[in-house]
């Protein structure tokens, strides 16, 4: 009878394994194998290299400030993203008047396009005709204004900056969906034990969030690991890859530069850094939440 | 990763329904269907194309050829995705060059050798150069010649009391004036990188003649991307970044969205090497800087080797090919041979504003700017095609790194020479 039950409930999962063993699952040791050799992509004939695409990998320079751009996105996305999105949580779960209205316009960068985020902030940045500019000179502060996405030593701010904007929406329902889970009667016990609105946030909402804040944590860790679509369409990496992620080096090499070979090996390589992270960051959370 | 796979799975999507149309009814007798792709999603080619393409068809019942129509840098992935999974489209958009080589070297094009002969009858014989490889030919032109030149408003050199300048020390003199009269002096929108590539390239030209890009790319003995030419051109253009020319940020704006060509139109900037089809553009987009448009070619520089009337640009800039794939090679030639380029097709593009690279091309069109660009053409001692298209594509996409952090000034010119060299000596390892 078990036995029964568990082929009926494989066929009815099947069809979606199939897709998702051949589209996300096959193609990790597809891509490690082809990291093995020099080709272009189409050619029938590849060169065998052994490791050769890995040492190559080790001794550049763009694919390590690719890294290091990554790494800051990472830092940025968790520290600014998470913060801000359990701040707006917070607010439109209040009883505040027009926190609805709120939900509703905090949630609209959710629902545009990557594509037309990237297209929208890039005239908003526009050094000449930009809002950005256009306001700094407004207030008379011609002095800040600046080629945003033009200069290597802001660029990376810059998109930094419009990527927080698309993602902040997208944590801040999940921090409300869990803060909507916390028990009223647990806020309703600390206030009548006296206990101030900072007390009690510090005390009981932060330490009953402690799963989704990792969760989040993670979504945003891996996220940002494999970031692609905002950088690709506002600087394509550039200027002189001040904004160069792994997606985007992986990107240019496997696809305009016909270097599959290589291309895979950083696919690899991301497949890799992703994996131990995350395997770090559920550990890490998992020994706090003993302690706690 | 999981992005690219996406990606990946949505090209293949998209794929496998188009080769459901191409390759699925396989044609029973005369009857049969043929997909083209290319590149041509605004202004009037697609409708010029769109109305040869019915021609064709009603030539020919029981054919249907499809034209299919995608923007520039999605067409690119998408077609290299197409010839990896052996389904490319019948006949496709390319620009020649090295990607083209790329899909020849990996037995995915077809030569169209047989109707060569017929289509010189037409063809200046030069528009073949870049999709010729071996003595094979594997394309044929559909649009116009382009060549590269500073286009600039009429009203705005008068307002300053220039005019156009024929050296790089007339050059600078006008930048300098345009900049104390608070007009930017060039425009550039480099995020692009392609037409910052473009200073470059002339640059290189003018310092050090056509056969010095050449003999680099070639090996040839002494040749060098190293060359002094190289050098100072790099010099030369990171001295007219120092001097302020360029509007601030431009390494960050767009092309493809028009940032550069916003500041033109607005009379906020002076100068705007661009290649011909700006003219075509300001037609559309600003009928009053039409009005007042005209152009100059590169000026040539003090003690340099080239020939100024050296052009970059393409004699044919994009070009239709047949891939091994096609499911009915007789009628594709049919369609080059009768279809692209005849009378009527031929007298469309003259009237929307191109250079079609054809014997004769100067006495088709009766529009002054363009006629410049004819005679340019016929005038010039070498027509030199965008190296990020005649180079191995990895070394042409790395050229177009190098020169925009030459706009940057984080790399100096011997860096980037030096950069440059071993690419080419990475190259020629394969």
């Amino acid at each position: 009878m078990k036995k029964h039950n568990f082929l009926a409930a494989l066929l009815f999962v099947l069809p979606a394994l199939l897709i998702y063993c051949f589209y996300f699952v096959y193609p990790i040791p597809a891509s490690a194998y082809y990291s093995l050799f020099r080709w272009n992509g189409i050619s029938p004939q590849k060169l065998y290299l052994g490791f050769g695409n890995w040492v190559k990998l080790v001794q550049d320079e763009l694919f390590w400030k690719s890294l290091t751009n990554n790494l800051i996105l990472v830092v940025a996305s968790i520290v600014i993203q998470l913060p801000m999105a359990l701040a707006l949580g917070l607010l439109i779960s209040s009883q505040l008047r027009g926190a609805r209205l709120f939900k509703l316009l905090y949630f609209i960068p959710m629902m545009l396009s990557a594509v037309a985020i990237g297209i929208t902030w890039k005239f908003i940045y526009e050094p000449n005709f930009g809002l950005l500019n256009g306001g700094l000179r407004l207030f008379g502060l011609d002095s800040l204004a600046r080629g945003w996405l033009g200069e290597p030593r802001l660029a990376l701010a810059a998109v930094i900056a419009t990527i927080c904007w698309q993602f902040i929406p997208f944590y801040m329902v999940i921090f409300a969906a869990a803060l909507a889970g916390i028990p009223q009667e647990l806020l309703e016990a600390a206030y009548i034990d006296g206990a101030s609105p900072a007390v009690s946030f510090f005390r009981i909402t932060l330490p009953l969030l402690r799963n989704t804040i990792r969760t989040a944590a993670i979504l945003s860790l891996t996220g940002s690991l494999k970031y692609f679509g905002l950088i690709y369409v506002m600087t394509e990496g550039g200027p002189d890859h001040a904004t160069e992620l792994l997606a985007t080096y992986m990107y240019k090499q496997a696809f305009t530069g016909f270097r599959m070979g290589y291309g895979s090996t950083v696919a690899v390589f991301m497949f890799l850094i992703s994996f131990l992270l995350t395997v770090l960051v559920l550990r890490l959370g998992k020994r706090e939440a003993v302690y706690a | 990763m999981k992005k690219l796979y996406v990606l990946l799975f949505c090209c293949l999507l998209l794929l496998s329904a188009a080769s459901v149309f191409a390759g699925g009814q396989k044609p029973a007798a005369e009857k049969g269907k043929l997909v083209l792709w290319d590149v041509q999603t605004t202004g009037v080619l697609p409708g010029i194309l769109d109305k040869t393409a019915d021609d064709f068809m009603k030539a020919n019942p029981g054919i249907e050829l499809e034209m299919v129509h995608i923007q520039n840098d999605p067409f690119k992935t998408k077609l290299k995705v197409a010839m990896g999974a052996g389904t490319p489209p019948d006949i496709f958009h390319n620009w020649g060059g090295g990607p083209l080589k790329e899909y020849i070297d990996s037995g995915m094009v077809d030569t169209i050798d047989e109707i060569k002969s017929d289509l010189l009858k037409t063809y200046i014989p030069a528009s073949f150069d870049p999709v010729t490889f071996d003595g094979k030919t594997y394309g044929a032109a559909y649009s116009g010649l382009t060549g590269v030149f500073f286009f600039f408003r009429k009203d705005v050199f008068a307002q300053n009391g220039l005019t156009a300048p024929k050296t790089q020390k007339d050059f600078i003199a006008m930048g300098d004036k345009l900049k104390a009269n608070g007009v930017i002096p060039i425009t550039l929108a480099n995020k692009t990188k392609w037409p910052g590539s473009f200073f470059y390239m002339y640059l290189a030209d003018r310092y050090g003649g056509a056969d010095m890009f050449l003999d680099a790319l070639y090996r040839k003995p002494g040749g060098s991307f190293e060359a002094p030419g190289y050098i100072q051109a790099g010099q030369a253009l990171q001295d007219l970044v120092r001097r302020g020319f360029f509007p601030p940020g431009f390494n960050g704006m767009d092309e493809d969205t028009g940032q550069s060509r916003m500041l033109i139109f607005s009379k906020k900037a002076g100068v705007h090497l661009m290649g011909n089809w700006f003219i075509g553009q300001a037609k559309a987009e600003s009928p009053e800087t039409f009005e007042q448009l005209d152009l100059f070619p590169f000026p040539s520089v003090e003690g340099g080797k080239g020939d100024p009337t050296d052009l970059i640009g393409s004699p044919g800039q994009n070009y239709y090919s047949i891939s091994v794939t096609c499911s009915n090679k007789a009628k594709a030639l049919e369609f080059l041979k009768n279809f692209i380029m005849n009378k009527s097709f031929i007298d469309s593009l003259a009237g929307a504003g191109y250079v079609p690279p054809v014997k004769g091309a100067s006495t088709y069109t009766t529009d002054p700017l363009m006629k410049k660009v004819a005679l340019a053409f016929e005038a010039a001692g070498h027509v030199q095609v965008y190296y990020d298209q005649f180079l191995p594509p990895a070394m042409g996409e790395l050229h177009k790194d190098l020169v925009q952090s030459l706009f940057g000034l984080s790399m100096t010119p011997q860096e980037v020479a030096h950069r440059h060299e071993q690419a080419i000596i990475e190259e020629m390892k394969k």
